[in-house]
């Protein structure tokens, strides 16, 4: 396989060939779940909250491909002057819709900055919906203990499913719409476009995130991990910072959901099972280590280059298998996952203690502290220190005394 | 000119790059952990 690989890197011409293909295609596999899993590490890792439901989320950003920006640009085009099909109603929405993205796609080839713009609308309007429904998830799910928690969300997971598949206005039911191919004005393939643009957004999202886990805020969801009483106590508002952490990871997660969309060039709501936005990511984050963006990363790239080997491969594993081959990467989730859970608890990389960049460790352990407590003002009361104490038990004794 | 080609080492040198980065940022914060946590244990071994 490592020959073929090099092989096809060496030899290919055209670059999205052969094994090539294969390599565009985990590229962006790995970036899409890149994003999913460090917004799960952000959530679970850091702050404690079991998110069973991001399944919910990726799904939240293919309906906003399909039940928005396409509509938009259909709208955009129509008024543009170009002649389109009718799409407003459900039958029309459906059975036009590759005749209308056909037409609009012709239209698209000429004008790269409205393929542009409709990209950059849809994941502002993605991380804003994904914000909103991570709203809507906490409202009912947040106060409850992490198992009652996790079955909440599974049962959202497979809800927004059963939504999109019903709905028919969202995304074309169970037939699916297709997508206009807002990079049509590329020359060459527009998935090596759409894999760039991932993995940038991957890179982003983790810069995003180690800020945020480093600054004083990071340092508090941790603390509301360890102990949320603790926190509660000394008047933190666990609950509101819970809301914020999940509204934020919904944010981000919701923006994979419509970069896979894009990339299909197709939106149906058996992309987007819970299984595989789910609990592959949850895989991927034990597998490398919870509470650590590297672990995250390294389990992605396991994970992610393992599935699509085995996805391209299945020819030839079924020779090899007594069973039938579609099930083996169900079977290797759920062996992977005991086994990781098992022998590995804290992942192949395992946490570290927080490291605050700027503060000097050897400076703040060597420092010798001196306090000139004369300076110090005193407190009022007949509790403020030992001679406090004298006085008050003083004063006991003269009360008694009288 | 062939976009495809330049794309898809550029996508590369991205893919190659995030990971390399993160995991220099790993070993970097794990050693400064180390370094930090070494005059603390030599503080301890003291007062024992």
């Amino acid at each position: 396989m490592i020959q073929e690989i090099a092989l096809g890197l060496l030899t290919s011409s055209v670059a999205v060939e052969g094994t090539s293909r294969l390599i565009v295609d985990i590229a962006m596999y790995f970036g899409l779940f890149v994003i999913v899993a460090m917004a799960l590490n952000f959530q679970y890792g850091n702050a404690g909250i079991p998110n069973m439901g991001c399944a919910v989320q990726v799904i939240i950003g293919g309906f906003t491909v399909s039940a928005i920006t396409t509509r938009l640009i259909l709208t955009l085009v129509g008024n543009a002057g170009v002649e389109i099909l009718p799409w407003t109603s459900d039958y029309d929405w459906v059975y036009n819709s590759p005749k209308n993205v056909n037409i609009v796609n012709s239209w698209l080839s000429g004008e790269p900055l409205f393929g542009v713009s409709m990209l950059l609308f849809t994941l502002a309007v993605s991380l804003i919906l994904g914000a909103i429904i991570g709203w809507i998830i906490a409202l009912p799910a947040i106060r409850l203990r992490a198992t009652y928690l996790m079955i909440v969300l599974i049962t959202m997971a497979d809800a927004s499913q059963i939504f999109g598949r019903n709905v028919v206005w969202i995304s074309g039911g169970t037939l699916g719409i297709f997508i206009p191919d807002i990079f049509k004005w590329y020359p060459g393939d527009r998935t090596l476009v759409m894999a760039i643009i991932t993995l940038l957004i991957g890179l982003i999202s983790f810069f995003i995130f180690r800020t945020m886990l480093n600054s004083p805020y990071g340092r508090l969801m941790r603390a509301i991990r360890e102990n949320e009483v603790t926190v509660g106590s000394v008047g933190k508002n666990v609950v509101g910072i819970r809301r914020n952490i999940l509204m934020f990871a919904s944010g981000i997660t919701a923006i994979s959901g419509a970069l896979l969309g894009f990339y299909f060039s197709y939106v149906v709501e058996a992309n987007y099972q819970r299984a595989l936005w789910t609990y592959w990511p949850w895989l991927m984050l034990i597998l490398g280590g919870p509470g650590n963006n590297a672990g995250t990363f390294l389990g992605c790239a396991l994970v992610v280059a393992m599935r699509r080997v085995i996805l391209v491969n299945k020819w030839f594993l079924q020779e090899i298998f007594f069973f039938p081959v579609a099930y083996f990467e169900q079977i290797l989730l759920g062996v992977l996952l005991i086994s990781v859970i098992m022998f590995r608890p804290n992942g192949l990389i395992p946490e570290k203690l927080l490291y605050i960049p700027g503060v000097n460790y050897r400076r703040l352990v060597d420092e010798e502290v001196v306090v000139d407590w004369r300076g110090a003002p005193k407190a009022r009361g007949a509790s403020s220190g030992i001679s406090g104490i004298f006085r008050m038990l003083g004063g006991k004794k003269e009360e008694a005394g009288e | 000119m062939d976009w495809d080609q330049i794309l898809f080492w550029v996508m590369i040198a991205i893919w190659v790059i995030m990971p390399a980065f993160i995991v220099y940022e790993e070993i970097r914060e794990r050693r400064a952990l180390a370094a930090s946590e070494a005059p603390a244990e030599e503080i301890e071994a003291v007062n024992e």
